[in-house]
């Protein structure tokens, strides 16, 4: 029996067309903006990545000694191997650099999921760029998942700097637990916590809402105002939502100030990205400045990763394919059948030659593969895959590609 | 609307009176006949075997699930812990003859290589581990006290309530591994994108803790 390692899979068949052409869809629109495309190595040395990803994610990785004895993890994550990639590079006058891919990454799954290889794809903007890097990124995320067939997502967004205002005063014992708990996703020890700690009212008031604080930006922020007492914690996230808003993304923006990630490298806004026929994330990402430095960077750093499967499953890629058509070539000769099989893809189908010597194979085979047309190359006839008879094939060119 | 999973058996009962303590509708639920997805106003509830309830949450086909934490524990699953609801009281403990009792008080290596009958392998991996002491466990689905009596296991870790069952089968608890208790959780996507339905229920669930808990102060 053929088996592949548990966790893992070969993807084929219309899935595979769909993966395909999602990764071609963000990667072209990130490519048109200047981003360039990265293959990072499989292998990462475990002693350049233990000490960067937080130690829940450390032991998700794969590890592995190369065959020259070096202590090894498979690729659990991509934006390390972005930024080490920038790091060895690039002199500091070349940054920023935009890098985007589309890779697979290798995590041992938790007890409640099954796969151990992920297919990803994303975008990192490294190096010192203002303001406008954070637009940018998540501008080009939303139009690429629009360009993927993905035409309402939710972008949930966070900004991990806000807890040091909320925290602060705060017994530092107490901020680091409770930074514990929200990082947990247990808001059941964070408030079992707080229930258990002296705290003025105005504080205590504070920490019991601000988890809380979850919903569209224009709810979300007048109540943090009032529970900060400024503007000014909130004013880096506000005014990504504003500029988001403007570009014309408003309908598809929701706040969550208690927004962590997984990863534990985030150190400014952080975002994921949802669709309402999928009960998990799409992907996410945010803002990594102090990962760079682990890496004796300075600057800004932002990036997103996205689960391409999910991606192609969600996307309507599939319902908007070319025509296709399988072309029968055996019983003329063979650069005939490839003529007017280029012919025909310069009319906007989508061909697969046929060479088989019996033409009921042939006829079957398109049937198999779900093809709408099979064409007879010789006898230059279409028929309808399934269906009794033929036509001229200029006829159908005439009535099919109009233009 | 919201979707809700319950886990059916010993503590169903204990979040169907939390429900209807919330304000939640629980008429058709009280009554569920072979019926596993129930309707009632704006709430769909899911029933299902208490080990595979947090998984409709972590899949986002649960919005809210109601799961012990033992539970929980076992399959880790990725959710956000609203609140530890208190009831369904119960103990994860290590339990074995009464002949055991002198090995589990003395040093670890008189543990070593012990055979472990539990639900729980996850859980007892991680007990023993963090003991530092390795144990075989003997994965079973159910009438775990069985084991050590019939020879299969040295002990079980399994979850306590009044301890009879544990004294029927001349088994007495050896050592503690953690409190249990029916915690209220929600799926990451429930939590960002649904909060004004879930917030309130969780305001009201904490409000309801707190006026508990003066009561009895």
């Amino acid at each position: 029996m053929n088996r592949i390692p548990k966790g893992c899979r070969n993807v084929g068949g219309s899935l595979a067309e769909a993966m395909t052409q999602s990764r071609v869809a963000v990667l072209g629109t990130l490519t048109q903006y200047g981003y360039r495309p990265l293959w990072p190595s499989g292998l990462q040395l475990s002693e350049v990545v233990w000490d960067r990803l937080a130690p829940h994610f450390r032991n998700r990785l794969l590890g592995l000694n190369s065959p020259f004895g070096e202590p090894c993890v498979l690729r659990g994550d991509l934006t390390l191997a972005a930024v080490a990639h920038l790091a060895t590079h690039y002199a500091p006058h070349e940054r920023p650099l935009r890098l985007c891919y589309a890779d697979r990454v290798y995590r041992i799954p938790g007890p409640s999921d099954t796969e151990l290889e992920q297919f990803q794809v994303g975008a990192e903007l490294l190096g010192w760029e203002g303001t406008g890097a954070d637009i940018e990124v998540l501008s080009l995320l939303l139009r690429a998942l629009g360009r993927a067939g993905i035409t309402a997502p939710t972008l949930v967004l966070g900004d991990v700097t806000i807890f040091s205002v909320v925290f602060d005063g705060v017994d530092p014992h107490l901020a680091r637990a409770l930074t514990a708990a929200l990082q947990e996703d247990s808001y059941a020890a964070y408030y079992d916590m707080l229930g258990h700690h002296p705290l003025t009212p105005e504080k205590r008031r504070l920490l019991e809402e601000f988890p809380r604080l979850k919903g569209k930006p224009d709810q979300v922020f007048p109540k943090a105002a009032d529970l900060l007492g400024s503007d000014r914690p909130t004013e880096a996230l506000r005014s990504i939502v504003r500029s988001l808003g403007h570009l014309g993304f408003e309908d598809l923006l929701q706040v969550d100030l208690a927004l962590f990630r997984e990863l534990g490298y985030y150190s400014g806004p952080v975002f994921e990205v949802y669709l309402s026929n999928r009960g998990r994330a799409l992907g996410g990402g945010g803002r990594y400045d102090g990962l760079l430095s682990r890496y004796g960077l300075v600057g800004q750093a932002l990036g997103f990763a996205l689960d391409l499967e999910a991606l192609a499953k969600a996307s309507g890629i599939r319902r908007n394919t070319p025509v296709p058509i399988m072309l029968w070539g055996r019983e003329c000769e063979p650069e005939e059948a490839l003529r007017l099989g280029e012919k025909l893809l310069s009319r906007g189908a989508r061909v697969e030659m046929s060479w088989h010597d019996v033409q009921a194979f042939s006829r079957e085979l398109a049937r198999l593969r779900g093809y709408t047309w099979w064409i007879d190359a010789s006898r230059r006839t279409v028929s309808q895959v399934g269906a009794v008879g033929d036509i001229p094939l200029d006829l159908w060119m005439e009535e099919t590609f109009p233009c | 609307m919201l979707t809700i999973a319950l886990p059916t058996g010993r503590v169903q009962e204990d979040a169907i009176v939390l429900l209807q303590e919330l304000g939640l509708p629980t008429e058709k639920l009280r009554s569920p006949g072979r019926s596993l997805v129930i309707s009632e106003e704006s709430v769909r509830y899911i029933l299902a075997k208490p080990m595979d309830v947090p998984l409709y949450a972590h899949h986002g086909v649960a919005d809210l699930a109601f799961a012990g934490s033992d539970v929980l524990w076992e399959t880790s699953a990725s959710l956000v812990l609203l609140a530890d609801t208190g009831m369904g009281r119960c103990r994860l403990v290590v339990a074995g003859p009464p002949e055991m009792a002198d090995r589990f008080l003395a040093h670890e290596s008189n543990i070593m290589d012990i055979r472990v009958a539990t639900k729980y392998p996850r859980i007892a991996d991680a007990h023993f581990s963090s003991r530092g002491v390795q144990v075989n466990i003997l994965h079973l689905n159910g009438s775990i006290e069985l084991a050590p009596r019939l020879g299969l296991a040295d002990c079980i870790l399994d979850i306590v309530q009044s301890g009879n069952t544990l004294k029927a089968n001349h088994l007495t608890v050896l050592e503690d591994v953690a409190p249990v208790s029916l915690h209220l959780v929600a799926s990451r996507k429930s939590a960002h994108l649904q909060w004004d339905l879930i917030g309130d229920l969780v305001k009201r669930f904490q409000e309801r803790k707190a006026g508990r808990s003066h009561d009895s102060a």
